[in-house]
């Protein structure tokens, strides 16, 4: 029975037919699969690049409050390290202050950003970074 | 000679059921290709954003970095709207002071990438200018 099935001929170009529309249907399902992963992906890359500078931005309001203090400290009169670091207690984040550099850190989302900003007491306390990157967090 | 063949009927049924398969299929592939170019115009656009971004943040002041990309402040301040050519995107960037008793400038910054008026991009960040240049 089966064997006089095979043999037949009737109904072969169906069978191709058929089988060709099955792999079309694969291939279109396949490519829109591939690109809602593309688009996903597009999305999150967005955001982390939304989140990223969004700290960045953190970071130097951070940086403006941290100068501020060091310029009150210089005017206050009184010995500019004890001033500086009374100033930097009274900031709203956290702060350390060693071997004449400043280092705090911003988080957001996961993701922290750590700034060393080196203190320059040549002519005028005068800030600069000297490390400013982001750590990730295991998620 | 064999003459037997398929009716008109059976002729058309299966052109008319072939039609409506490959209607389907071809709404498939378009509908992939739409969300391929979709996905691509944004991580474009990202790009176009970042850079922008990239460049106002690693100038010394901001307005070397807006001249950097051909922009020039109206006035004395470089608050305000710009607009650039980016990569095939519109960049809007909009400089705002933030208030607040600092030696130096601290700026808000929101960048944006469109086109044909869509968003398809944003960052919004800040830049501080040290303003001390005593030494």
């Amino acid at each position: 029975m089966i064997k006089r099935v095979l043999a037949s001929q009737k109904g072969a170009s169906s069978v191709l037919v058929i089988l060709l529309l099955l792999v079309l249907v694969v291939f279109g399902v396949a490519a829109l699969t591939t690109a809602l992963s593309g688009l996903r992906l597009g999305q999150k890359v967005s955001d982390w690049n939304e989140s990223y500078y969004r700290l960045e931005g953190q970071a130097a309001r951070c940086w403006a409050e941290i100068d501020a203090a060091v310029s009150r400290a210089a005017e206050s009169g009184e010995p500019f390290e004890q001033a500086l670091e009374n100033e930097l207690k009274q900031l709203n984040f956290e702060t350390t202050l060693k071997d004449n550099a400043i280092t705090y850190e911003v988080y957001s989302d996961g993701t922290r950003l750590h700034v060393t900003l080196a203190l320059d007491m040549e002519h005028s306390p005068r800030l600069c970074p000297t490390e400013w990157y982001q750590i990730q967090s295991k998620s | 000679m064999n003459r037997k063949g398929f009716t008109l009927i059976e002729v058309l049924f299966s052109i008319a059921a072939l039609g409506i398969i490959c209607a389907v299929l071809l709404k498939l592939f378009l509908l992939a290709g739409n969300t391929n170019d979709r996905a691509a115009d944004i991580q474009d656009a990202q790009v176009a954003v970042a850079s922008t971004a990239e460049t106002l943040a690693g100038a010394e002041t901001l307005e070397d970095g807006l001249a950097s990309l051909g922009l020039v402040p109206a006035g004395n301040c470089p608050a305000g709207q710009y607009r650039l050519i980016r990569d095939g995107f519109t960049v809007v960037v909009t400089v705002s002071e933030e208030s607040g008793d600092y030696p130096g400038t601290l700026y808000s910054l929101s960048i944006d990438a469109e086109q044909d008026g869509k968003k398809l991009a944003r960052i919004k960040t800040a830049k501080y200018d040290g303003g001390r240049t005593d030494d």
